[in-house]
């Protein structure tokens, strides 16, 4: 195997990998349709690859690329768990063998790092990849989904005006809620997570997103002059690949003293109303265990995008 | 005489079934005890009828519970090397039809049972279905070396409120449509557990289709129907389907959508939507639910059924695949 690093390939080759490889994640909708084939995925990598915690290694052959992994250990996550934390990215591979040799990469990596946590989300298409990490002994914990909206279609359509864009002084309700509202993720889901500590990972995530001012932005609903719910969302789409201009959904909550009064649907029915004419879609991404985001997405008439994803996580103790 | 341990294993007839239906009942988080389709008046009654029939249709070898002494059982497990498999493959294929287990050590050791059972029985390879939220299940099987293959989604509907199509495209399926069926079987299907799974090859997983509409129409399963959509004059697309009333809800009618395909070169131009419309015409006509299993993965078909009304309402499930060859035990490495 000749490995490289990935900011020595050229969006082209990593495009080819993609293409011969038949990607699965993301490939078909229009919201992650751009200039070229795998647009979305191809920002994704890229993104990836600027950041300063993760690695990443490519296989390079006679006749293109034939594999790539990315990893990542960030702080954040060291901070919550108190030992090293990663995560794997990207595990793509045209071959059996290439894909062997990045897993065994993987492997060397975790141990270099001292890794004690580490999770990966891979597309549900590719079994192989995810067997590859399940030999490492990660184990499956959940499948998400990727509902998406064309905001068009709700030009017309009635919205509850409820809610009402968030504001700086919403972070304490926000996070109030984030840290109660979440039961059904990964973090949740895994034994070997507190709750407690579960629990702060969301309150944290929500803080800083006021903490961060280019975040993006939110709706919240009140009632009784208190804060219930929120949607925090963030623009995308445009350059490089001329992907669609759409928002990514990125968190949403409902106060859990207030479940099952619509409070969720009204976020993202004034949300979609207030986007309509600014972007052309709107893309979330849920855990299927999460029985009030399937629930809404249907009631909402959500479609789902090409993909779908697995996520595995591994402790090393 | 040794000490019994905690999980030793028990014939299942050796445990009263009430016992038997508590752990179900308390453990399984199967689609079949949360699905509106197969609810009545007892939550859990088709549920345990299936485990039952289950286990009826198995020999007494087939299954095992863990914990017989206990106030509680531990686990349940029940294996099978259907015939069906073997023909088409060749050699005998294992599945593990159920595995309850109260924590991860009854849930380890009933995989222990399982994968020694169906070793006697020389199951070159061991498949396995499981709920997505039984984690303790999916993470003993993982560990004993099963590997991820493919998820599942099992949407249903009930059809009032449905709204009858009458798109008339769709004819019942002829003797020589078959050849035509399994062509486009064998252009449509490949997302599946088999076809996943690259040491089945190309050739087998194809023939599981292939092998599956023959043998469906040779002799059609009790209230099985099959229907073909005609496009441009050629045969375009076909739909298999069954009426059925699940045991352990007296009355209640489903619609079960067993197998669908469209020649891709006629997909895409709304062929495929009247198709599926003509056969909800039917189902709803018929029966009070329509439900399917759909390969996640396969998202096309997953907006279609939610477009037709279908909801979600599990986690889902998942397939897990352990070849005997493979020395992939947690021990082992």
């Amino acid at each position: 195997m000749s490995l490289a690093a990935l900011h020595e390939v050229s969006p082209d080759e990593l495009a080819d990998l993609l293409e011969r490889w038949g990607d699965p994640l993301f490939a078909d909708d229009p919201v992650h349709r751009g200039d070229v084939p795998h647009a979305h995925r191809l920002e994704l990598l890229r993104d990836l690859s600027h950041r300063a915690d993760a690695s990443a290694v490519v296989d390079r052959g006679a006749t293109g690329l034939r594999g790539l992994a990315i990893v990542r250990s960030p702080g954040w996550d060291r901070e919550w768990l108190g030992a090293p934390v990663g995560r794997v990215e990207a595990l793509v591979s045209r071959d059996d063998e290439t894909l062997q040799a990045l897993a065994e990469w993987v492997e060397e990596w975790c141990r270099r790092e001292a890794i004690t946590f580490c999770s990966a989300r891979l597309p549900l298409a590719d079994p192989a990849a995810v067997g590859a990490l399940e030999a490492a002994g990660y184990r499956f914990v959940e499948v998400i989904v990727h509902p998406w909206y064309e905001l068009a279609e709700w030009a017309e359509r009635e919205s509850p005006d409820r809610c009402r864009p968030l504001r700086k002084d919403d972070e304490d309700a926000v996070a109030r809620i984030a840290r109660s509202a979440f039961r059904a993720d990964r973090f949740h889901l895994d034994p070997r997570i507190d709750t407690a500590v579960a629990d702060a990972i969301y309150e944290r995530w929500a803080r800083d997103w006021f903490a961060d001012g280019d975040a993006g932005e939110g709706m919240v609903l009140e009632e009784d002059g208190t804060v219930c719910g929120f949607v925090l969302f963030r623009t995308a789409g445009g350059r490089p690949h001329s992907l669609p201009p759409y928002v990514d959904l990125q968190l949403t909550a409902v106060d859990p003293a207030v479940t099952r009064r619509g409070t969720a649907q009204a976020l993202y029915r004034d949300t979609f109303a207030r986007l309509v004419g600014v972007v052309d879609y709107a893309v979330g991404s849920y855990s299927l265990r999460n029985a009030p985001m399937r629930g809404l997405h249907r009631r909402l008439g959500a479609r789902y995008a090409s993909g779908g994803e697995v996520t595995l996580h591994r402790w090393r103790t | 005489m040794p000490a019994q341990t905690r999980t030793e294993s028990a014939p299942v007839d050796a445990v009263p079934a009430t016992k038997l239906e508590e752990l179900v009942g308390s453990r399984s988080r199967s689609r079949l005890a949360r699905e509106q389709p197969y609810l009545g008046d007892a939550p859990k009654a088709h549920l345990w009828a299936d485990v039952r029939e289950t286990m009826a249709a198995a020999d007494a070898e087939s299954s095992v519970v863990l914990g017989a002494d206990a106030e509680r059982l531990l686990a349940l497990c029940v294996v099978r090397t259907p015939e069906w498999d073997r023909e088409h493959f060749g050699f005998p294929l294992g599945r593990i039809e159920y595995l309850i287990a109260a924590d991860h050590e009854a849930a380890a050791t009933a995989a222990a049972w399982a994968l020694e059972r169906l070793a006697l029985r020389d199951a070159r390879v061991i498949s396995a279905r499981l709920p997505a939220e039984d984690l303790t299940a999916i993470g003993a099987l993982q560990a004993a070396g099963f590997e991820f293959r493919e998820h599942v989604l099992t949407p249903w509907r009930a059809w009032s409120g449905w709204e009858h199509r009458g798109f008339g495209v769709t004819r019942s399926t002829e003797q020589d449509d078959l050849p035509t069926l399994s062509r486009i079987a064998r252009a449509t299907f490949r997302t599946d557990h088999f076809h996943r799974d690259p040491r089945f090859g190309r050739e087998a997983a194809d023939g599981v289709y292939e092998k599956w509409i023959a043998s469906w129409h040779a002799d059609p399963p009790p209230g099985g129907r099959s229907r073909v959509t005609v496009v441009d004059g050629r045969v375009s697309g076909f739909f298999m389907y069954r009426f059925l009333e699940p045991s352990g809800v007296p009355g209640r009618t489903i619609t079960d959508l067993v197998l669908g395909g469209m020649d891709p070169a006629a997909a895409g131009r709304g062929n495929g939507y009247r198709m599926y419309c003509d056969v909800m015409d039917d189902a709803a006509a018929h029966t009070e639910y329509g439900r399917v299993t759909i390969v996640t993965s396969n998202v096309p078909v997953v907006n279609l059924y939610l477009k037709l009304g279908f909801r979600v309402s599990t986690g889902g499930e998942v397939t897990l695949h352990r070849w005997a060859s493979a020395d992939t035990t947690e021990e082992a490495r």
